[in-house]
């Protein structure tokens, strides 16, 4: 099932211009990730759809293990495969099948079309070069430029994204730089070749809070400017409420929600998703306690019956132990994969 | 950073102090000197003659002054048996070991490291399979039986092949390939295990994002990181070459240090055995601290005065 | 009894672990079966295969020199010689027989030797650090990196050759693998807080070594003898064969190497037939090293049981 933004035509009310359909970037469909364990096959991602349009902030929002990395690396080709294995109905890059793409081609297309930003950017980077060797690198390799005009390059991309003395500070290695540097450090090598698409795997989590918003605001920034599309990666609901347009729940490797960020928080359609936003800290709401959500993300080899999350659902009823709940339509933008998902709104 | 070095230099000094003196201990001190060069069925004249010839009844402070003496002039004396000073026996024969363990290497090495590269790119193809097999070879194999059984059965067939003496490639491929199998077995599993684990590492994950070949990532990104514990293993295995060639050279009959050392024990003679030690030691010195020199140059995370992450005493 | 997988949220299905589940998957694994096939060969030579052997290993006979396998015995009567004779008309299966229990001799009292002088000095070292930590690990990376083989055959000459004189010489130079291993483990133990916990509770340092460290160091410590045999009986191969080893009469495999050596084109079997005993024996207990590594490693070990079970569960 397709997310379908907001078609031109609407009702008599709607005062909004009419949204220009965007380019779609990125759209996947049926997506499975398989891997291969001495404990027999695991399924890490299991059937998630997903579309991405230029300009615009898509989340993908989940606990470990949900299977969010995964996604995204399964979108990129670099799923070590044995022991993984990727099925998926398509997976189109502005319209075309990336499956059918050789591995040269997909190279050409990794940092150049599309990039990614990790987390942990200290460990992301490799050690034994220097920071302007590494962001050269990129245009080296895709475009076979000098190493002088690899070098200006850098320093470019250096002082764009905020390093300070760039030119000192491109003879520099990793560890010599904080955390936070390091990750702008990443968004200038995934910047390097002016991508259409970039992929930001938990951009913010390794580091502190003051960073964090520093990079978020970097990574917005960014995507106006370039016109990019951003797919966010995060655990954390505040950074995609903050940074996203669209977000996608995702829990045991299947999407549990989609839909407009801001909607979706405040008026959640999954019991995951309303748990999630009962566990933030609201600074400017009064809030008696916190409720955290119960129990831990299921053991993927030991996925429970029915709906995945039914063990730790305060509403579980009989058929959610029993019915597998499918991803499906609730209104026009909305989909949720809850058997009572309507029920969840029509309370609000 | 040069204090460091000064540092290190002096402390290689002091260690080779230490390892004379403990020569000197072994040989003037424990057991009879003389008895030892002389045999034990030698008549007590001619001990006596000889403990005096060698001015082995003086004190031993004195002994010792004279020892440390001729450290200092690099002169151990006389051979007993060739009757001319035994240092330049010694460093005459350098030149023939030092010529076969090179082309040791040459075999080993590359092709270690090519194994390693390949199995990184092609897990559990052919060449992981033919590490495992070197490997365990490596640690098993027996250098003088493999010598031994090559010569009867290649060189009584292809007459090309020399199997004892010095001289060009048919001489020295035999003992070459003989020495070789140890290093080969120890560089290649070493480096497997050293580019595995970087491969695992998340800087791997970036690099395949920014579209980089997969044979880039092994051969230079990898590699590198990798570097610091295969340029261990291979300075480890340039002093463990010594130990080969003592049992090859003798083996082939080759003309090396290896062969001295053999024919200086058999013959007893102690200010030749006492020239080796010498040059041993300041050998396995010196290779500790090019090893040492190169780490900076190749990760520069180490920086010298860091104990975190240097060698030997982490396991 | 063997378990079903208890159905822990999280945890990795811990099997407990029977006898027939570790002997089955022993006997399963090709490399690990050849050892132990061999190995059980080695000890039933080595101990009793003199007695019950009709032909002595000493036992001279000038009419049966370099008599090649398969020849009758010289009287006519029963066995003749399975594996032919030596230069002195000996039968080569009862002296390798012979030179089994001397390897096998050898190999464990070195180990034994060199085993406990150096975990010992490692769980020092580990435990209470600081100077003495310095002083024993300055020791072990100093002798780590002098060729062994060197270091043997100079303490050899100095002591004099004789069994035990080889065995301590052997236990001296290979002691240091045993005090890095017990050290870092020691370490590691003592990162790990239960140390702190016996302390807290009033254990003195001697009791906590004692109670809590060696009981988890014995299985590594033991993985690494069986390596360590190997390497102990290759380096008493290679000293008998140089001729600083075990002696004449007293037949070692290394020297039996050495006496063949003569008849290299004339008579095969006598530098072959030694060097594949040595060979098969060191490769034995390095597949049987790896096979108890993987048993006792929990990491290794829940991998391979699940493999070898997974048969007979529904996936």
């Amino acid at each position: 099932m397709k997310d379908q933004s907001a078609s031109g035509g609407g009702s008599i009310q709607d005062s909004e211009p009419v949204k220009e359909k965007s380019e779609v970037l990125l759209s996947v469909e049926g997506l499975t990730v398989d891997f291969d364990t001495p404990f027999g096959k695991l399924r890490a991602v299991n059937g998630v759809d997903f579309e991405v349009e230029a300009g615009e902030t898509l989340a993908i929002l989940g606990e470990s293990g949900s299977g969010k990395s995964v996604c995204v690396q399964a979108v990129m080709g670099i799923v070590e495969s044995p022991p993984g294995h990727v099925d998926a109905r398509h997976i189109r890059y502005k319209g075309s099948e990336l499956r059918d793409l050789g591995e040269n081609q997909m190279q050409k297309i990794r940092g150049a079309e599309i990039a990614m930003v990790f987390q942990e950017p200290h460990a992301a980077l490799d050690p034994a070069f220097t920071v302007g060797q590494q962001i050269a690198e990129v245009l080296r390799v895709h475009t076979g430029c000098s190493r002088s005009d690899g070098r200006k390059r850098a320093r470019e991309l250096m002082e764009r994204v905020g390093i300070p003395s760039a030119s000192s500070r491109l003879d520099d290695y990793p560890h010599e730089f904080s955390g936070g540097m390091c990750q702008r450090v990443m968004i200038a090598m995934a910047l390097c070749m002016n991508p259409k698409l970039l992929i930001a795997d938990e951009p913010t989590t390794a580091l502190d809070v003051t960073v964090q918003a520093q990079v978020l605001e970097l990574l917005q920034d960014l995507k106006t400017e370039m016109g990019m599309g951003l797919i966010l990666i995060t655990h954390d609901v505040a950074v995609a409420a903050e940074v996203a347009d669209r977000s996608l729940v995702m829990y045991a490797g299947k999407v549990v929600e989609s839909g407009p960020t801001v909607e979706i928080f405040t008026n959640p359609a999954h019991p995951y998703a309303l748990g999630l936003t009962d566990a933030i800290p609201h600074l400017d709401a009064q809030v008696e306690r916190l409720i955290p959500i119960r129990g831990a993300p299921p053991d993927p080899r030991k996925i429970p019956d029915g709906c995945a999350f039914h063990p730790r659902c305060g509403r579980a009823l009989e058929r959610c132990s029993a019915e597998i709940p499918v991803l499906r339509q609730v209104t026009e933008i909305r989909q949720s994969a809850c058997h009572y998902a309507e029920e969840m709104l029509s309370e609000n | 950073m040069a204090r460091y070095w000064i540092r290190r230099l002096i402390q290689s000094v002091g260690i080779a102090w230490l390892v004379l003196t403990l020569v000197f201990l072994t040989t003037r001190v424990i057991g009879d000197p003389v008895r030892l060069v002389l045999g034990i069925e030698a008549s007590q004249e001619r001990v006596d003659l000889t403990r005096d010839t060698l001015g082995l009844n003086r004190s031993l402070a004195a002994q010792y002054g004279d020892f440390l003496n001729g450290v200092v002039q690099v002169d151990f004396g006389n051979s007993f048996w060739q009757k001319v000073p035994s240092m330049p026996i010694v460093l005459d024969r350098i030149p023939a070991t030092l010529y076969l363990t090179a082309v040791a290497l040459l075999i080993a090495i590359p092709l270690a490291l090519t194994l390693a590269s390949i199995g990184t790119l092609r897990p559990r193809s052919f060449a992981d399979r033919a590490i495992n097999v070197f490997s365990l070879g490596g640690v098993s194999i027996v250098d003088f039986w493999l010598g031994l059984m090559m010569i009867m059965l290649l060189a009584t067939r292809l007459d090309w092949i020399k199997t004892s003496g010095y001289g060009g490639f048919s001489y020295v491929l035999l003992p070459a390939v003989t020495l070789a199998f140890k290093p080969l077995g120890r560089v290649s599993q070493m480096a497997r295990t050293s580019l595995a684990e970087e491969m695992s590492k998340p800087y791997i994950r970036s690099l395949r994002a920014k579209g980089l070949s997969q044979r880039r990532i092994v051969f230079l990104h990898a590699m590198k990181n990798a570097s610091l514990p295969i340029i261990t293993i291979i300075g480890d295995e340039l002093i463990s070459l010594l130990n080969g060639a003592i049992v090859v050279e003798t083996v082939f009959g080759w003309p090396g240090i290896g062969q001295l050392t053999i024919q200086a024990l058999d013959r007893r003679d102690l200010p030749v055995i006492e020239a080796l030690v010498f040059v041993v030691t300041v050998s396995v010195i010196g290779v500790n601290l090019i090893v040492d020199a190169s780490y900076t140059y190749l990760n520069p995370r180490v920086k010298f005065g860091d104990e975190s992450s240097g060698r030997g005493t982490n396991s | 009894m063997a378990a079903e997988p208890t159905p822990d949220a999280g945890e990795a299905a811990e099997e407990r672990v029977s006898w027939s589940m570790v002997i089955r998957s022993l006997l399963r694994d090709g490399p690990t079966l050849f050892s132990l096939i061999v190995l059980f060969l080695l000890l039933f030579a080595a101990l009793i295969g003199a007695e019950i052997w009709p032909h002595d290993a000493y036992e001279q006979n000038l009419r049966m020199r370099n008599r090649p396998p398969m020849t009758p015995a010289y009287d006519g009567s029963g066995l003749g010689h399975i594996l032919g004779t030596d230069p002195l008309g000996r039968d080569i299966v009862a002296r390798l027989m012979r030179g089994a229990r001397v390897s096998l001799l050898v190999g464990i009292s070195g180990v034994t030797l060199s085993g406990l002088f150096g975990s010992t000095l490692g769980v020092l070292a580990g435990f209470f650090r600081g100077r003495l930590d310095d002083v024993i690990m300055r020791l072990v990376d100093l002798q780590a990196s002098f060729p062994g083989l060197l270091l043997a055959l100079a303490l050899l000459f100095v002591l004099g050759p004789g069994f035990f004189n080889l065995i301590l010489v052997l236990a001296l130079t290979r002691w240091m693998i045993y005090a890095r291993v017990a050290r870092s483990m020691t370490l590691s133990y003592r990162e790990s807080g239960f140390i702190d916990a016996a302390v807290v509770v009033g254990n003195t340092g001697g009791r906590v070594i004692r109670k809590h460290i060696v009981p988890n160091l014995k299985t590594s410590l033991l993985v690494l003898a069986t390596l360590e045999i190997a390497a102990m009986i290759l380096a008493e191969s290679g000293l008998s064969f140089l001729g600083f080893g075990v002696q004449p009469p007293t037949p070692s495999w290394g020297l039996m190497v050495a006496q063949g050596r003569d008849y290299l084109g004339s008579a095969w079997w006598l530098t072959t037939l030694p060097g594949i005993a040595i060979l098969f024996t060191a490769l034995s207990l390095n597949l049987f090293a790896n096979g108890i590594g993987a048993l006792t490693d929990p990491v290794r070990r829940s991998v391979w049981l699940t493999r070898s079970s997974s048969s007979r569960r529904d996936s």
